[in-house]
């Protein structure tokens, strides 16, 4: 059973790109074009990874990551904050709202893929 | 029991006799009737020896009879004297029979105890209760049982019974009975709380003792030690009850002297005292320490112990150490010939005359002690005038005489005064005395101490000076025209500010007449004193001051605006003498200052303007540029995807066109992350994470960066590290690696093929300086300034050719300077370019915002030569030259610092002029022998207070001499300025 990944990002752009590359390497992909219809997906399917973007209107990644990490039904999904603000000092701030990495945009369209599965790869050996 | 003995006895007896009847039965039964007479006789004479034998048996028995009267006597004694109560009870506790001692034990009557029950005398329930108890014990246990109990006998004393009771069971004559012997404990028990209260006593005066005590058994074990102990040497209980001594807080008693001597107590003495162990004690340093021991004997060596006082008395040593020292020198003060020391009793008459006073005085001791009063080697006129004055001054009537010149010390008062004193000869001489009353223990005065010095040569001085004085007052009388006929206000000050003279013009100025002002403080006369007070000392320190502005109030309000040059004057002895101030009105040329200044705020207000328009540019910027960057990322996003043909292939010509929209996408990336930065630098916004990191690893991975185009290009890119900065640095990583990309990538990008692109990196001060040098295009001069600048790119032929943003050399300066480094260029149009910048070995605690730093630079990377040989002064004047952009050598001897004059060609020199070895001059001299450009460059800074010659000796040769000390950082600062930027002018 492929591995289920879901994309929140309210760039459509974005959106359908990060998707195409990783349906094309293999995995489920759901998406979500803000926080709130990420919180409710991520509910409903139990990813077993989210790619959250860190801008996006109403209810952004922050918050989203707080939600889904202090909920003990998605509290294990591994959540990758995508960024175009990267600065010294706000890997600091992902990692205490919860997410378990970062990204920084442009998104190297070439390393996402690995990132994915090294994730996936990191979590099967921990659990 | 003597009962049943005496029974026993009498049976005995009563054998005795039955014996003898029966013997003498026997045989009269066995006589036959008599016969003959013979017979008879035989008979008669077997009856007599018959009754003799009779007779002694029964003597015999009566002697038995005696003995045991006797001893039934000397039983009774024994019974009734014993020292212990011996009662007899029933099985109740009733008291049966008793002797004298039990009898008096309880204080009653023999008679009146038979039948009475013990318990009558105990008066508690317990005892009661224990007493009980004991028979019931005594009765069902073999042997003999012990008790304790309280009884209250006849006259109320209470007595510490001890009960020892044994039972005998009842037998066919006899009920059953119990055995006590009673012994009175009470002294006993007294003793026992005796000794317990002894030992607490002790045990408390051991606690309470001020001074450290420890008690140790014998085999030096402390079985406890006082909290003045624990206290003094720095250690818990826990430490050290139980432990040797020799182990005690890190050995500290590992004295192998000490264990001799208390080894010595345990054999053989009774103690020791004053044992004196000077000893560094852990935790508490070093202390001497007075030991005191005493040996308390028990039955058997094995557990003697031994109480060890201690006493620190360390601080009474020093105090005893000083106070050696201090009458050391008191003798030695006393003793010395310089100063006339005369003691006297109370009533003056000298007892104490020492050399000084017999070398100074011409007397001996022997000539005047216990003969006059230091009054009488005393000019007399003087010691009347002191008397009179004394008087006035202390209302109260002193006497002419030795009073007079004791009377102020006599109340306590210090006292110094300058006096004539009269030698043996006749002749005089001005002596200043000291005087101090000497007191005994009770503060009553027992004499007084006269120390004197003389004079004479001080004397002389001053005399000489006022002579000098007055010709130069004399000399001044003569200026007087020059001074007055001035159109300037002119005064003189004194170095304090007094002023010492005006011209007519001053007078106008302030509006008081010459006499007012002459004494009275400058600054007085001026609506900021403060400032005026200023101008001054600005005078003073700076030997001139030009057009310095004051405002003067006159008596009548009216506030004049002048402008005051100023110099410092001097007499004969080129001794300062004050200030000369000569005072221009001003007001008119004021009042278009003003119009000129309001201009210059409405100047300042269109900057602000600007200012605040930048900023807002800089955070439209930093907006626009997040704006920017989504879309784009989804033009190279897609693009990847496209190249990497996930979906299926692309033709040749697809793959071209969308290589060069990847290309351009990536320049815009590249550019909208460039003005993003710059944005960020320019408001402020960019902040240093300082980390600590090794510079020769984050050098290596910035070169690894650019290694693979380098490679491409044909370019040998190489590195080389002084080994002085081959260390950890404090900066921020990701910064310098931006800053080391941007040059590595400029300077690949310009050198053709076959060319070489170098790093170096060396220590200057507290500074590491990286160069990056090419051996690309280089840069025409014209261009240089531009180069640093925003969105320069130089000249279009290059756009084409050498794709840039035109902002990376404009943010790479930003950077350096943001850590208060500098960054410049050296190139050559064609031959190759040398960008260097430098970064601060560690950063300041505070970090200035960088738009301020980079004005605040003054140095522009000129090179200042420090020759001094003082470390201190080297190191502040290095530290101030670095902040403000100087690149600093340093030479701490003149030979060094000669030799890189010459060939460092430095832009300034700074030369202290008194060093060992080749001092100032000599530098100078060479310097400008050798080469009178470099010479011209040099600012003597110097402590020493030149001489006309000196000054003679190094004009022409120096640039300027300054005083070190009179300047401050800042004013240093302009000065080098000046000087640098007049070497760059000429």
């Amino acid at each position: 059973m492929p591995h289920r990944i879901l994309i929140v990002e309210d760039n459509e752009n974005n959106r359908i790109l990060f998707r195409d590359i990783l349906t094309f390497h293999g995995y489920e992909i759901a998406v979500a074009s803000d926080g709130m219809e990420g919180v409710a997906l991520a509910r409903e399917l139990l990813p077993e990874v989210i790619l959250m973007d860190i801008q996006m209107p109403d209810m952004d990644g922050m918050a989203a990551c707080r939600i889904l990490k202090g909920d003990p039904l998605t509290s294990g999904v591994k959540i990758i904050a995508l960024t175009s603000f990267a600065m010294r000092g706000d890997q600091e701030t992902f990692l205490a709202a919860g997410f378990d990495g970062y990204l920084s945009k442009p998104i190297d369209t070439r390393e996402l893929p690995l990132i994915v599965k090294g994730l996936l790869e990191q979590e099967m050996n921990g659990a | 029991m003597g009962i049943d003995k005496d029974k026993s006895m009498s049976s005995a007896a009563v054998e005795l006799r039955r014996q003898a009847e029966e013997r003498l039965r026997v045989k009269s039964a066995a006589l036959t009737p008599i016969r003959t007479n013979e017979e008879s006789q035989i008979l008669l004479h077997e009856l007599e020896v018959n009754q003799i034998e009779l007779e002694m048996q029964n003597e015999e028995l009566r002697r038995v009879q005696e003995d045991l009267e006797l001893s039934r006597n000397k039983y009774a004694e024994l019974y009734d004297f014993a020292p212990v109560g011996y009662f007899t009870f029933d099985l109740h506790g009733v008291i049966r029979e008793v002797n004298l001692t039990g009898a008096q034990l309880l204080g009653v009557e023999r008679g009146l105890l038979t039948d009475e029950p013990f318990a009558l005398f105990i008066d508690d329930v317990d005892g009661k209760n224990i007493f009980t108890q004991h028979l019931a014990t005594v009765l069902h246990n073999q042997g003999i049982q012990r008790c304790e109990i309280r009884l209250t006998g006849q006259s109320g004393a209470v007595i510490h019974a001890r009960l020892q009771s044994v039972a005998f069971a009842a037998s066919e004559s006899k009920d059953g009975y119990i055995l006590s012997s009673i012994v009175d404990g009470t002294a006993a028990k007294q003793l026992e709380t005796e000794i317990q209260d002894a030992r607490e006593y002790a045990e408390s005066i051991i606690e309470t003792m001020r001074r450290p005590l420890v008690v140790l058994n014998a085999e030096f074990q402390v079985l406890s030690a006082n909290p003045s102990f624990y206290f003094t040497f720095k250690v818990t209980p826990e430490e050290t009850i139980g432990k040797n001594l020799q182990d005690l807080g890190n050995r500290q008693w590992d004295m192998p002297e000490l264990r001799h001597l208390l080894e010595g107590i345990l054999q053989d003495n009774s103690g020791f005292n004053s044992y004196e162990v000077e000893h560094d004690f852990p935790g508490i340093g070093r202390r001497i320490i007075l030991l005191n021991a005493r040996r308390i004997l028990r039955k058997n060596i094995s557990s003697h112990i031994i109480l060890l006082a201690m006493e620190d008395i360390t601080t009474r040593r020093q105090a005893e150490e000083a106070l050696l020292k201090t009458g050391a020198l008191q003798s030695a003060i006393f003793n010395s010939a310089n100063f006339s020391s005369i003691a006297t009793d109370a009533r003056g008459v000298i007892q104490i005359f020492n050399v000084g006073a017999e070398r100074m005085l011409g007397y001996s001791a022997a000539e005047v002690m216990n003969r006059i009063t230091p009054a009488d080697i005393s000019d007399p006129q003087e010691v009347i005038a002191r008397a009179e004055a004394l008087s006035i001054e202390l209302e109260t009537p002193i006497k002419p005489g030795f009073e007079a010149l004791v009377f102020k010390a006599s109340r306590g008062i210090e006292d110094i005064y300058e006096l004539t004193y009269i030698r043996k000869d006749g002749s005089r001489f001005p002596a200043v005395v000291s005087v101090t009353a000497l007191r005994d223990e009770q503060n009553t005065i027992i004499g007084y101490l006269l120390i004197g010095t003389d004079n004479t040569a001080r004397k002389q001085v001053e005399a000489e000076q006022r002579q000098l004085s007055q010709s130069l007052r004399d000399h001044q009388f003569y200026t007087r025209s020059l001074f007055e006929s001035n159109i300037d206000a002119i005064m003189t000050t004194d170095p304090s500010g007094i002023i010492t003279d005006v011209n007519k013009q001053m007078e106008v100025l302030t509006g008081c007449t010459r006499d007012e002002l002459i004494g009275a403080p400058f600054k007085n006369y001026f609506t900021d004193p403060d400032r005026a007070v200023m101008s001054i000392r600005l005078a003073l320190s700076e030997k001139k001051i030009t057009n310095y502005e004051l405002t003067a109030r006159a008596r009548d309000g009216k506030e004049t605006v002048v402008s005051f040059n100023a110099t410092t004057f001097y007499d004969r002895d080129r001794k300062l003498q004050g200030v000369f101030a000569a005072a221009r009105d001003i007001t008119e040329r004021k009042s278009l200052d003003r119009v000129l200044q309001e201009k210059n705020v409405e100047l300042e207000g269109a900057r602000a303007v600007a200012e605040k328009t930048n900023l807002a540019k800089s955070d439209f910027l930093s907006n626009m540029s997040h704006e920017l960057r989504t879309p784009l990322n989804s033009v190279i996003g897609f693009s990847e995807v496209l190249q990497d043909q996930l979906f299926g292939p692309i033709n040749s010509k697809q793959q071209e066109y969308l290589q060069n929209i990847l290309t351009s996408g990536k320049h815009l990336l590249s550019l909208i992350n460039d003005i993003l930065d710059l944005s960020k630098v320019e408001s402020g916004k960019m902040e240093l994470e300082l980390i600590d990191f090794s510079l020769r690893e984050s050098l290596d991975a910035s070169l690894m960066m650019l290694r693979e185009k380098a490679l491409k290009n044909g370019i040998a890119l190489k590195m080389e590290l002084a080994p002085e900065v081959d260390v950890r640095i404090q900066a921020d990583q990701r910064k310098l690696k931006q800053i080391m990309f941007n040059l590595l990538s400029n300077a690949v990008k310009f050198t053709p093929a076959g060319g070489t692109v170098d790093v170096e990196a060396v220590r200057d001060g507290g500074f590491i300086q990286i160069t990056v040098a090419d051996t690309g295009l280089g840069i025409k001069k014209e261009d240089i300034p531009k180069l640093f600048q925003t969105f320069t790119q130089l000249e279009s032929v290059y756009t084409k050719e050498y794709e840039g943003t035109g902002l990376g050399l404009a943010l790479t300066r930003r950077l350096v300077e943001l850590h208060g480094g500098r960054i410049w260029v050296k190139s050559l149009f064609g031959m190759g370019s040398r960008f260097s910048f430098t970064i601060p070995l560690l950063q300041s605690a505070s970090n200035e915002p960088p738009a301020i730093r980079s004005t605040a630079i003054h140095g522009k990377g000129s090179t200042v030569l420090l020759i001094e040989d003082e470390p201190l002064t080297l190191d502040a004047l290095e530290n101030a030259l670095q902040c403000s952009g100087y690149r600093v050598l340093r030479a701490d001897d003149g030979a060094k610092g000669f030799e890189m004059a010459l060939h460092e060609s430095p832009d300034l020199i700074i030369l202290d002029l008194i060093m060992p070895g080749m001092n100032g001059f000599d530098i100078a001299d060479q310097l400008f022998s050798a080469n009178p450009d470099t010479a011209m460059r040099i600012l003597v800074l110097t402590a020493m207070h030149l001489s006309a010659a000196d000054r003679e000796r190094l004009a022409g040769k120096v640039w300027r001499i300054a005083e070190k000390g009179s300047l401050s950082t800042h004013e240093l600062i302009n000065l080098v300025e000046d000087a640098v930027s007049l070497v760059h002018g000429s």
